[in-house]
């Protein structure tokens, strides 16, 4: 009796497993054919919205609820590069729905193992096509949405820096969304870790939001990491982007500065009678050094191909920025973006302020990499006394940026044409072959090298970038060699008359908004040809040789700061005449100068007007020194003849009435040389 | 009654001797700011600069189109200074610059002026002074140290700069007052 028990039994457990066997193999191969379209259909759909081909291996049903899209390759157009690969995509739905309403409900969309190549392929997608989809997108049951393991390649130079990241989202019924994820930086392959300002790449978000029938209203979109706080808020509809927030960096809520303030009499008879308690301390305002974003407003449009920055406005550490435009998404990308910049800033001990406006403008477009375009600067200096005006307008050809090997960014320049103007002046210069590399290793100081053809002449420069500092600093040692000075005729006029080859080392800073340049520059064996100092010194001495120079050495130190402009040392070496000393021109154009002209007895011979003068002084002058300073404002130079043994002979020799006539004399044409 | 003709003809006489003296007396009278500028100029004498500065003021006040109004500008500023009146001093120093630019006293009042703004450490108008001294007078030195300003003022106090070529050294009455360096 229990053996026939248990045989029946297990007959009709054997029964109901075949049977259950038989009915999901029949529901498989039922719903299989029901689906057996969906391959091409979603080939078509992914492809019209890619714009590109987009290849399906296989859409299949697994029991119970569960569509699998096996293996989606999207192409670029019209090529076998693939764009973004997909091995796994699950689709669950709801068989109560689909029996009760007789059609497909999703409840779920899974996407595993995501690779993007391009994000182009999804930027370029229509958008304005696909948000309208989703507006009206209000699904008639919770669907999850979950991409785990998106990988997204940021560069394809000789070192990748991959993103890992994983999304989930669930948008409700009641039009209510809710996304939740983390991007983070793949450091398992290449580099076991990247620098701190990578950081920024590693981030959680928080987004909630919800469907109406303008669009997707964003209620609050969170992202950070321990570094970085942003929060946004806005709306997105069929073709446009706004949201409002701001970004700020969290570290100085973590560690505040803290001061001890000087403790009062209670506090101290407190603390030695109960050896309790903490003296009061004072916390500081929040470090600005750190980069802070407030007041962060962004309005975009999108259209075929293309974002429109309407209007991003955002105050960045107290400066204003401004940036509109367009970015064009196609092959080749287009750009014309126009960003300003707003800084004002106290002037110490001052009532006044100097203001700043900075624009930067990004004309051209972007093909294989290689930018080529023009990129000009535009910066009006607003002190309480005057307006300066300096703009840099360039026009770069094959301009790119790559990371190289380590964590180096490396960029190259085929030709740059620069032109500077500032006011009423326009320097120009070319540069040709420019490599340069970009060290990202270390924490806040960053290294800049440069190698450049200027010219017939070699540039190399070295900087230093903080971006511990806000503003950052910079400094950068430039060094050029083998230079021919008619090359620089762009530059002034005044080097089509120094004629020889320069060699300079230049040292740039840039502190706190402050500009400071310091260097040198040395030329040998060349030819003064007409400048117009010697052209005066000729004609005013009578020694028309001057006028044409050769010489065998000139040396000067040259300064550039806010303060003052000039030359520290000034060293000219020749034949017959040798020339030394300083030249500053300070604040409101007031001259500081010592200067030192030695004449050789020969050149004296040859002026009719030394002539006579030797002859007071008889055979022993070998030379005559004229040691001289200048002060004053520049076009109103005041001029001290400095004492010398010569000055105090020809004194003893003079009377008094003829000192005084000379004093007259140089006097008269000391107005007329400055004056001019 | 002959004496009496002659007592009359001489009282016609003195009469007519004391209108003319008043006629006289009352053409001067249409000089006031000449009346005014002497009338200081004696109390000036007198040592007693109190009553100097009153008929100055007055002069300025009534009569500021007047050619002794200059001068007489200048002494206000200084007799304000001296009594450390120094917002007053400013005020009447500015308002000789705007009236008389290119005075020879312009050159003192600069440094009148750099003193108070010293004084109240007016940073922009300290540059503002330095700058007006040091570009004051454009100077060639070949056999001199230096290039000479003078002036006297109505308070007979006397002003000297000394245009070195690094320098200026502004003294008042022989006292070394200020120095800007160039």
């Amino acid at each position: 009796m229990r053996i026939y028990l248990k045989q029946y039994i297990f007959r009709i457990v054997s029964a109901l497993v075949i049977t259950l066997c038989f009915l999901i193999l029949s529901l498989n191969f039922y719903v299989n054919y029901r689906i057996r379209d969906y391959k091409r259909i979603f080939s078509e759909q992914l492809s019209k919205y890619f714009e590109s081909q987009v290849v399906i291996e296989k859409v299949k049903y697994s029991f119970p609820n569960v569509i699998k899209i096996k293996k989606i390759s999207a192409f670029k157009k019209d090529s076998l590069t693939k764009n973004l690969t997909i091995p796994l995509v699950k689709l669950n739905f709801s068989w109560a729905d689909y029996l009760l309403k007789k059609k497909i409900i999703l409840t779920s969309i899974n996407l595993y193992k995501i690779n993007l190549f391009d994000a182009r392929c999804i930027l370029t997608a229509d958008i304005a096509d696909f948000l309208k989809q989703l507006g009206f997108f209000v699904p008639e049951k919770n669907l999850k949405l979950r991409l785990k393991d998106v990988r997204y390649c940021l560069n394809q130079g000789k070192s990748k820096i991959d993103l890992l990241g994983d999304f989930y989202t669930k948008i409700e019924s009641n039009g209510n969304i809710i996304s939740k994820g983390k991007v983070s930086l793949d450091d398992s392959s290449r580099y076991k870790k990247y620098p701190d300002d990578f950081l920024l790449f590693s981030s959680k978000y928080e987004l909630k939001a919800f469907i109406s029938k303008k669009g997707i209203d964003i209620t609050s979109l969170e992202i950070k990491n321990n570094n970085y706080f942003t929060n946004l808020w806005g709306m997105v509809d069929y073709n446009n982007l706004k949201l409002n927030g701001f970004f700020t960096n969290n570290r100085f809520l973590k560690y505040p500065t803290l001061v001890k303030q000087k403790p009062s009499l209670i506090s101290k008879i407190k603390r030695f009678l109960f050896s309790k308690g903490e003296f009061p301390v004072k916390y500081l305002n929040p470090s600005v050094v750190k980069p802070n974003i407030y007041d962060f407003s962004i309005d975009l449009s999108f259209d075929k191909q293309k974002i429109n920055f309407d209007e991003i406005r955002f105050s960045l550490n107290k400066i204003v920025f401004f940036i509109k435009g367009y970015i064009s998404l196609e092959d080749v990308i287009k750009l014309d973006l126009l960003s300003s910049a707003f800084i004002s800033k106290t002037i110490p001990n001052s009532a006044h302020k100097t203001s700043k406006k900075i624009d930067f403008h990004l004309l051209g477009q972007i093909d294989d990499g290689f930018y080529c375009g023009n990129f000009d600067i535009d910066i009006s200096d607003i002190s309480s006394s005057k307006i300066v005006n300096y703009k840099i307008k360039s026009i770069l050809d094959k301009f790119n940026l790559k990371s190289g090997s380590g964590l180096v960014a490396e960029f190259n320049l085929g030709k740059g044409d620069f032109a500077i103007f500032i006011d009423d002046t326009v320097y120009k210069f070319i540069i040709n072959d420019l490599v340069g590399w970009f060290y990202l290793g270390e924490k806040d100081k960053k290294l800049i090298e440069l190698r450049a053809n200027v010219y017939d002449g070699k540039l190399k420069a070295t900087g230093v970038v903080d971006l511990g500092k806000f503003p950052m600093d910079m400094h950068f040692k430039i060094n050029i060699s083998d230079l021919s000075s008619d090359s620089l005729k762009g530059i002034s006029g005044y080097f089509l008359k120094i004629k020889g080859i320069i060699n300079s080392q230049i040292d740039c800073y840039f502190r706190n908004f402050t500009e400071e340049i310091r260097g040198n520059f040395y030329m040998r064996n060349g030819l003064l040809d007409n400048l117009s100092f010697f052209v005066w010194l000729a004609g005013f001495f009578n020694m028309p040789s001057v006028a044409v120079l050769n010489f065998n050495e000139i040396y000067g130190e040259f300064v550039f700061t806010d303060k003052q402009v000039g030359f520290n040392q000034l060293k000219l070496d020749s034949k017959d005449l040798d020339f030394n000393g300083n030249f500053m021109l300070g604040d409101k154009s007031m001259v500081s100068s010592i200067l030192s002209l030695d004449f050789s007895k020969n050149l004296m011979q040859s002026s009719p007007k030394f002539r006579s003068l030797l002859r007071i002084l008889g055979d022993k002058a070998t030379s005559i020194s004229f040691d001289f300073q200048l002060s004053g404002l520049i076009n109103r130079m005041n001029f001290k003849w400095l004492e010398s043994d010569f000055k105090n002979e020809l004194k003893s020799l003079l009377p008094g009435f003829i000192e005084r006539s000379i004093e007259k004399r140089v006097e008269d044409i000391m107005q007329d040389f400055s004056s001019n | 009654m002959i004496c009496c003709k002659k007592i009359k003809v001489f009282c016609s006489f003195l009469i007519l001797f004391f209108c003319i003296n008043s006629s006289i007396f009352s053409f001067d009278n249409k000089a006031p700011d000449k009346e005014i500028y002497t009338q200081a100029l004696s109390y000036v004498r007198q040592g007693d600069k109190d009553f100097a500065f009153m008929y100055f003021d007055m002069l300025v006040r009534v009569y500021p189109n007047s050619p002794f109004s200059q001068s007489a500008l200048f002494v206000l500023g200084e007799y304000y200074f001296e009594n450390k009146s120094y917002r007053e001093a400013r005020d009447y120093f500015s308002r000789f610059l705007a009236y008389y630019p290119d005075s020879p006293a312009a050159l003192f009042v600069y440094c009148y002026l750099l003193d108070i703004a010293k004084r109240g450490q007016n940073q922009d108008l300290i540059e503002d002074m330095e700058e007006s001294i040091l570009t004051y007078k454009q100077f060639t030195l070949l056999f001199s140290d230096y290039s000479e300003c003078k002036y006297k003022s109505l308070l007979n106090n006397e002003y000297k700069a000394l245009y070195y070529i690094d320098r200026v050294d502004i003294y008042i009455n022989e006292n070394l007052f200020e120095t800007v360096y160039f």
